[in-house]
Parts: structure tokens; sequence; C-alpha cells
């Protein structure tokens, strides 16, 4: 499914003008300098061009002329995603869905929002919150992420170990194909008949379609919420109060731990007023009724206790349980300032593996030499270790990048999987050969070229071809053997 | 308790190699609906493939063959296998005008 362009730079735009506001068709190296990466700024590709349509038939001729001329298309959302799933291709065209940026109806009966798909995240939920509803999935980058990359990449965040992911909370899309078709796919139903198409487009990772309308569901505002925060003085004795906690029954509506490096990062910061001597943290909110809140929380604080907790501190007041979660949820920046710069790795593990592989974790750092620091959502076993690094360094980049692949491996080894909710896209690319053997590759490529037998939508991401992984699998069998052998003599 | 893998994978290895149509069925719970099978399709039934596979409370992860019943996947969820009633009677399939 290679893709070869039939069609000149200058003839392409000269074609998109004809019904794109000239403006908003972009050839020229300053504008379209923004659109060389995601949020994943290491990888980088400076497109043909880019196009901003503002209607569906624009999107529709746009794919239309592009499938006729071989062009690859990358959709765009914000641009915050983290795999580099939304960087461009150098011979192809970044569609950016940046305009589409309305809500089209909330329906407070039904519970439900239609969003075109450049719709912040948090827009839903400030929209909804004059019915007392939200929006569940809250990935961190939420200000300024879009429902359609959310569902291109099945978003998550602090909340979706309670509420799920992107695609428990959705109820249908349009999408335009390949084609240029415009099809629904889903309903208004909690269940439709046939396959599942939905659940597959989620999470695709722009391979499919172009998604041109999304309609979620939304929930109602908890009567109340209150987080506990617990400080321990071992990994391993917070690792295993996550799974006692959820073992007891009790599901929290966020369960997240951060490491020794990110508590007093975010401290720092922040001011929090977090442990600055415990080696792990957790923050468990419970919500719901009055009630089930007042009954959990007195659960989960004598459980905590009984695991080991060195300090335990229960937010009061809506503005003590903000300020407990202003230390996470600003951890991330908090981070970048004690390093010049920090890799975001993504992987997921089965909850009685943390303790275990958070310390494999801290040998691993060790071996190369580079920090880390842990700031995830325990919960759910979706793990963000952020590698921290100088990308000034000659050479220290690719060392964190071999450490990162390092920590994927290790989350297969166990059980779980490559990514948590950031995607593939080309960062994890090498990793699937890891996670899939080739058959079940195979597969994903059939799926692919059933909706896009030409191969134009986003082509060198999220599925390795045959041969690279036979590649891959090559070189680390070969640097296996060498450890091996190293080891013996050694 | 019983894995029957390996019965229904020589079944439908054995289908494969005859052209033979296959009718997947599982407690027969819905076969009063109208949906039928052709008329020379073998059944491949997953009533006898059961047990539980793993458990795992803290990941609220339970994993069981095919053929294990709701009611019985609703008795496991609460109680580990080693402590649930084992093995579960299951009801018998509702038809047209019993009570479901």
């Amino acid at each position: 499914m290679n893709t070869q362009s039939r069609i000149s730079k200058s003839r392409l735009a000269e074609q998109f003008r004809a019904f794109i506001d000239p403006d908003f068709v972009i050839t020229d190296d300053e504008t379209l300098k923004p659109y060389e990466c995601d949020g994943l700024a290491m990888y980088r590709e400076m497109p043909m061009l880019v196009v901003l349509p503002e209607t569906v038939e624009q999107v529709q001729r746009v794919m239309r002329i592009c499938h006729e001329n071989g062009v690859p298309v990358v959709a765009r959302g914000a641009g915050t995603g983290l795999c580099a799933g939304a960087m461009p291709h150098k011979e192809g065209v970044v569609l950016s869905l940046a305009k589409f940026n309305q809500i089209l109806n909330i329906d407070p009966i039904g519970r439900t929002a239609r969003l075109q798909p450049g719709v912040r995240n948090l827009a839903i939920s400030e929209e909804a919150a004059q019915y007392g509803l939200y929006y569940g999935p809250d990935p961190s980058s939420q200000i300024a992420c879009t429902i359609g990359g959310n569902v291109a990449e099945n978003s998550g965040g602090v909340h979706c170990l309670k509420y799920g992911l992107t695609v428990h909370n959705i109820l249908s899309v349009e999408m335009i194909t390949a084609e240029g078709d415009r099809v629904t796919v889903g309903s208004d139903g909690l269940d439709s008949c046939g396959m599942d198409l939905l659940a597959l487009l989620t999470g695709s990772e722009g391979l499919l379609g172009v998604v041109t309308e999304v309609k979620v569901k939304l929930l109602p505002k908890p009567e109340v919420a209150q987080v506990i925060m617990a400080g321990f003085d071992s990994i391993e004795k917070a690792g295993d109060a996550v799974g006692g906690v959820i073992s007891h029954g009790i599901i929290p509506g966020g369960l997240e731990m951060m490491d020794g490096h990110a508590i007093v990062a975010a401290d720092d910061f922040c001011g929090a007023g977090y442990p600055r001597d415990a080696k792990a943290l957790l923050l468990c909110e419970v919500d719901g009724t009055e009630e089930e809140v007042h009954e959990h929380i007195a659960e989960a604080e004598a459980l905590f206790r009984k695991l080991g907790a060195t300090s335990i501190r229960t937010s009061q007041s809506e503005e003590e349980r903000a300020l407990l979660w202003k230390g996470r949820k600003s951890a991330f920046p908090a981070v970048g300032r004690i390093s010049p710069d920090y890799y975001c790795m993504d992987g997921t593990i089965p909850r009685r593996y943390l303790a275990k592989v958070l310390l494999e974790m801290e040998k691993m750092s060790e071996e190369f030499g580079l920090r880390v620091a842990n700031v995830f959502h325990a919960g759910d076993g979706n793990l963000h270790p952020l590698i921290l690094f100088d990308a000034n360094v000659p050479g220290e980049f690719e060392r964190t990048e071999a450490f990162g692949s390092k920590i994927l491996e290790l989350c297969v080894e166990v059980g779980g999987c490559i990514t948590g909710e950031h995607g593939v896209g080309v960062e994890k690319i090498r990793q699937m050969a890891v996670q899939f053997n080739d058959d079940e590759l195979q597969q994903f490529h059939d799926v692919k070229a059933a909706f896009d037998p030409t191969g134009i939508l986003n082509p060198g991401k999220g599925v390795p071809t045959l041969k690279f992984c036979q590649e891959y699998r090559s070189i680390e069998h070969k640097q296996h053997k060498h450890e091996e052998a190293d080891t013996a003599h050694g | 308790m019983a894995d029957q893998i390996q019965t229904m994978q020589e079944q439908v290895l054995q289908a494969r190699s005859n052209g033979q149509k296959l009718n997947i069925v599982g407690g027969g719970s819905k076969s009063f609906m109208g949906r039928q099978s052709d008329a020379d399709a073998s059944t491949l039934s997953l009533a006898e493939h059961t047990g539980v596979v793993e458990y795992h409370p803290v990941e609220l992860v339970l994993t069981v063959r095919a053929g294990v019943c709701t009611l019985s996947r609703r008795i496991l969820a609460t109680h580990p296998p080693s402590a649930a009633p084992w093995p579960v009677t299951c009801p018998a399939p509702p038809g047209p005008g019993r009570a479901r």
C-alpha cells in the first residue's frame, strides 16, 4: 500500500484553492512549520501542504482529490498527541480539523452531545455543566486536545478507571472515507446490530477515515467527591495499596501515583503540601452520593493505614481537593523544571505487577544513566514514566529512546501492552513487533486495506510492515545474544 | 469444568477441510428468537467448554471459558473460585412465553 503522489504541490494547491479560502491552503515553509510535529516534538517532518477546510463537503473534496492522485493525508486536531500520530508525511497533506469547533447540540434528557471534531475536550464539560452533566474522559491535555483526536487515540485520563476510555463514552461518529464518502458508524442506542465498527474506528489513529462529527455520552456530575492523599516509604507498599483498595471493592474515580522525584518537583512547583520525604504518593478520589463517599473514604483510609501508609490527608473542602490535585496536574511541567528535556512514555501493565515493574525501571534507570520520574494512572495500570535527559548532549536522546523501548518491552513481558492512551503512531511502531506476531499484524494490514485500499490515510503510522518487524526482531535477538555472552564472560 | 479447546479445534479444522458449515451454539437461550441455522450445518457446542481460567480480584478480572453461563459468572465475580458453589446449575434456556 505504498503511496506515490501523481500531482505536483502547486497543482494540488491550485485545486484546493478552488473551493477552500486560499488563506487556508498553506504552502510556504514559515506557515507550514508549526505543523511539522504534534506534542511529541522529537519526531518531525515538514508536510507538502496544509489545508484547513470549514465544511464537511470541503473535507470530502479534499479526500477525493487526494485519493485520485495518491496523496497521503494526515488528519490533525489540536496537535497535542504524544506518539507522533499527527506527524506529517513529507509528500502529503495535513488536513487540519481546527475550524470544526462547534458544539452542535446538547441533549440533557438523553445525556448526549453532538460535536464537531475540533471541539476541545474541556469545552464539552464546560458547556454541559449548565445541565449538571460532564464528559467522562479527561486526558491531561483536555484544555487543548479535541474530541476528534480523542477518538483517533481512544484517549483516557485520570477518571477512566471508573468511567472508561473514549470508546466507552461515544455513541456514533460521522467520518469521511479515503474515497471521500460520508458515512455514520454507531447509533443512538447502546448497541448496534452488525459488527462493532465504532470500536474498530476508535483508536485507529487516522488510518481508517477522517472523523467529522462525534456523538458522546454525558454523565451526571457526582454529588460529592473527596480525595485521599497517602504517602508511603516504599514503591512496593504503594503498589500493593493500589491493588488492595480495588480488590476491596472500591472503584475510585481516580487513583494516581507519583514517585519521589515527582513528589518533590510537584510540591516545589505549586506547594500542594505533599509529604516530601515519601518514596511514593497515592491520590485516591472517591465520588458518588454523600453516603457512598463517606463510607468508601473511611474504608480506603483504614486500608491505606493497614498497608503501610506513612501519612494520610483527606480533603475536607473543594478548595483542598483542588489543591491536592493541582500537584498531580502540574507534575509534568514541574518535572520540566528539574531537567532540560523529558520523554513521556506510555505503557500499561496488570495492576498486580506495579511494584515489580517500578523497581525494574529503577534498575534500568541506573543502567542507562538516566533519571526517571513516575506520574501515572496507577488504578488502571497505565504507566507514564518520564525519562529525564538533555537533548543537547550528543547521544542522550538515542539512549533515552532505548530506555523507553526497554520499558515498553517490560510491559509486554508482564502481560501488559505498549500503550495505554497515547497510541502507537511513529513512536511505538517498533514495539508493535514485540506486542504482536506476524499473523496478527497481517490482520491489521487487511483491516486497513478494507477501509483504505490505496493506503493514503496516515501511511507509515500505527502498524509496521512485516519486513520491518522481522528486521527489528532479528536485531533484538542478536543484542540479547551479545548480552548473554557478555554476562557469561563477565 | 472442562477445557474442550482441542475437541473444538479438531471440529473446526475438519469442517474446514470438508467445506462443512458450523452452527455455533452457547446456552441456546436465544434459539427461540427465530435465527434459523442452515439445515446442513453441524453444531459446534460451547456449552461444555467451561471453567475458570484466571481469577485476579486485584485486576477486577475473571477469565472463564466461553460456555460458562451468566449466573455462574455473577457468582464467581463475588466469590473466589475455590469458595464458589461450583458447578453452578445453569437454568434451562427460556422459550417463548416462559419467564426470562
